[in-house]
């Protein structure tokens, strides 16, 4: 039609390729950044106009700029990094339990126990001797003293694990009035029909790590707001954000955590979130390594009063009944890190009972044959199990967990590794593709300006024309 | 598929993360020569280490028991054999004594030997080993017997020391003296001390043939002798029992060290051919990493 049009089919496409040469360049930008999409810009022909018959082209026109997205692997994604969050969790609390439970020969709990019996035993061949009875104690401290250190390692863990579940806590807090933010922008943003691509994004990348810390559960409204769940709790509801506490403490002087929801209505919500890192550390804390020290408590327990009751059946090297040989406990609780030797004993050696009467001293040695029997005798409150086979089992159990853990940790990071990369492969900026899309799009707007100069030389041919 | 500038990296990452993990895992076994570094690594195998290293333990214990036991049985058993001897020479002795050649005077000076012969028993049966007496029962701690108003008495008891053989066996140490030399609780026992003491007696009197005479002697003394006999073919029984446990102790120790050594020992041939595998497929992801990350199409634009 006029030439005028040719100019404007010109002037219009320069524009499109170089908005689509942007929407490249923003792609470029991103290529390293976690969580982009990458941009597509949506090109269309614009409606065409009649010419006589004619149905005439009128050039390009942006449809609009969209992200490319799969929703499923998102919300995959959020429902793995729950999970991985909680297993990762265990799984750091799980290595630090074995390590107190060393593999190597002559360490730890059960060489003590062995060692203990031992000098019994040898008390038994040579019931006056001295450097027995020395010995005895000696080796009856170390068998406290690992009992304590274990103990103390496990207690140190559970303190960490508090230390880190405030960690958690304040990231929480930190991201939940972010998401609910973003939750407004993408709102105002999307009103008018457009995606809000880059806002989405961001608020992706949160809620992911959200779900890592709580195994949060993320459902979009319609308006493209999100609402965030944790544990039945809510997190963010639109532009509206709860925050979570850790600073009322148990009984045991662990944290606890408090909800308050976006409303300002506050309470103890430790019991509801099970999910996540938050979830794992609470579990492994309030549950697993107290479980353990428990365990080890009940051992100790058990010891110091079997062998004392066994002791006070015997006589000292005076003749006179036994006292107690460790230092007697009032409860289970915190027992493992109580096991000590009588200190009366300790000052004098002699006050230990190996004799069964008063009359035998110094060669009747039945009480230490007693003692030494304690090793292979059944400790009803340890379950009938030997002291032996109750911590073995105990030990049996810490390294099954950790192994068990060890494989889901395994499995859940390779199977993140492969989501993600499908993620990537779907969502993901390649730099060959876009270094194509540039050239591509640069040749057009390199086209597009020589239809502009087209145009300008058909205006000049026609003024000269008339001249 | 599509590949994206990150799906690569993740992947590249991950595998050398993976490769590097498991050369650092073999690269443990290497150093400490065991395949259980830590209970999750092999938990029922770490627990069966465990057991069996326990179970050494109180092998090397029950060792331990024997070889604290030994000298005692063996110092009672040539003690036995020294007092059979003494015995034996006073037979002898009381023997030659009973002929009616001899006269009054040899019989006295047959008695001063007597007398010493008395004496060396006293002190056998008062032998100690390591502050402990043989013969005292539980209260060997001082001498268990004395000479005074013309008799010997036994201030032991009659406690019998056990010793741990295994967790079900033990074996008693000592002989108690009472029973040894004064043959309390022996069917048809004989006090030693008191043959001794009489047969003194008999020859001083020149007595051969009265109800106390050296003839009566005679037969006191074969019937202390079969006593010391039964006693030292006892002692004899449990160092033979004691030195059997005590084989078998050794192999069991054997058996149990090799049981742990294939739980818990790393194969060392196994191992090193893996570390050598591993090594190479690290540097083989490395280097294909390093091709595949590098070139783009920038690289042919120019």
């Amino acid at each position: 039609m006029s030439i005028l049009s040719t100019l404007l089919i010109g002037a219009q496409a320069m524009g499109v390729q170089q908005r689509a040469i942007q929407t490249t360049g923003h792609n470029i930008a991103n290529v390293n950044t976690p969580g982009f999409s990458r941009q597509r810009v949506e090109l269309s022909s614009a409606s065409p106009s009649f010419a006589g018959q004619l149905l005439l082209g009128q050039g390009v026109m942006i449809g609009g700029i969209k992200s490319v997205v799969n929703g499923f692997i998102e919300a995959q994604l959020l429902s793995l990094s729950g999970a991985l969050g909680f297993t990762e969790a265990e799984n750091r609390a799980l290595t630090e339990v074995e390590n107190a439970f060393p593999v190597t020969a002559g360490s730890g709990i059960g060489a003590a126990l062995d060692a203990f019996f031992g000098a019994l035993s040898d008390l038994a061949n040579n019931p006056a001797g001295q450097a027995e009875r020395v010995n005895l104690i000696g080796k009856a401290q170390t068998l406290g003293d690992t009992l304590r250190q274990t103990r103390s390692v496990l207690t140190l863990l559970q303190e960490n694990l508090d230390k880190d579940l405030d960690g958690a806590v304040h990231r929480v807090n930190a991201l939940l009035p972010q998401i609910a933010a973003l939750n407004k922008q993408i709102a105002m943003s999307e009103a008018g029909g457009e995606r809000a691509n880059d806002f989405r994004d961001q608020r992706q990348v949160l809620l992911q790590e959200i779900a890592r810390l709580t195994g949060a559960m993320v459902l979009e409204e319609p308006d493209g707001q999100v609402t965030v769940l944790a544990g039945g709790l809510l997190l963010v509801g639109g532009d509206r954000a709860a925050s979570l506490s850790a600073t009322t403490l148990n009984p045991s002087g662990f944290r606890l955590v408090t909800y308050t929801s976006p409303g300002g209505v506050s309470f103890d919500a430790t019991a509801l979130l099970t999910q996540g890192e938050i979830g794992g550390l609470l579990a492994m804390r309030d549950t697993t390594v107290a479980g353990i020290i428990d365990r080890l408590d009940q051992l100790a327990k058990s010891l110091v009063d079997t062998v004392n009751a066994q002791h006070a059946l015997g006589f000292d090297l005076n003749g006179t009944a036994g006292g107690d040989f460790f230092v007697p406990l009032v409860t289970v609780a915190g027992a493992a890190a109580l096991v000590q030797v009588n200190s009366a004993v300790v000052a004098n050696p002699n006050l230990i009972a190996a004799a069964q009467d008063a009359a035998g001293v110094p060669g009747d040695n039945r009480n230490a044959l007693a003692l030494v029997n304690l090793q292979t005798t059944a400790i009803a409150s340890l379950g009938n199990e030997t002291f032996k086979d109750y911590f073995l089992s105990l030990m049996g159990d810490v390294g099954a967990q950790a192994q068990a853990s060890n494989s889901t940790l395994d499995f859940q990071q390779s199977l993140l590794t492969q989501t993600r990369a499908r993620r990537e492969s779907i969502s993901g900026v390649n730099l060959d593709e876009e270094m194509t899309n540039l050239i591509q799009f640069q040749r057009a707007f390199e086209a597009a300006s020589l239809l502009v100069r087209t145009g300008d030389e058909m205006y000049q041919a026609i003024l000269e024309m008339v001249r | 598929m599509r590949v994206t500038t990150q799906s690569i990296s993740y992947q590249v990452t991950a595998g050398l993360q993976q490769a590097f993990r498991r050369l650092a895992e073999v690269q443990e076994q290497v150093t400490s020569g065991k395949r259980i570094n830590r209970l999750s690594d092999d938990p029922i195998g770490a627990t069966q280490v465990f057991d069996l290293r326990s179970f050494a333990a109180s092998l090397d214990q029950y060792d331990k028991n024997i070889n604290s036991a030994l000298p005692f049985l063996e110092r009672t058993e040539t003690v036995l054999a020294d007092v059979e001897e003494v015995v034996g020479r006073a037979k002898e002795l009381a023997l030659a004594m009973a002929n009616d050649s001899n006269s009054g005077q040899e019989r006295s000076l047959a008695a001063v030997e007597i007398r010493q012969l008395f004496l060396h028993l006293l002190s056998l049966a008062n032998t100690k080993v390591e502050n402990r007496y043989l013969f005292g029962g539980f209260k060997n701690g001082t001498a268990p017997f004395a000479e005074g108003g013309g008799a010997v008495t036994y201030s032991g008891d009659s406690g019998e020391i056990a010793i741990q053989l295994d967790s079900s066996a033990t074996l008693t140490l000592n002989l108690v003296g009472s029973k040894v030399f004064q043959g309390v609780g022996v069917t048809g026992g004989v006090d030693l001390f008191d043959v001794f003491l009489d047969l003194e007696t008999a020859l001083q009197a020149n007595d051969v043939t009265g109800p106390e005479g050296i003839n009566t002697q005679i037969g006191r003394l074969d019937a202390a002798l079969d006593q010391i006999l039964s006693f030292r073919a006892e002692v004899g029984a449990r160092l033979n029992t004691a030195r059997t446990a005590q084989e078998g102790l050794a192999v069991m120790k054997i058996q149990s060290t090799s049981l742990r050594a294939k739980l818990e020992d790393a194969d060392v041939l196994q191992i090193y051919s893996d570390f050598a595998r591993l090594q190479h497929a690290f540097e083989a992801a490395l280097q294909s990493a390093s091709q595949v990350i590098r070139p783009t199409l920038l690289d042919f634009l120019r």
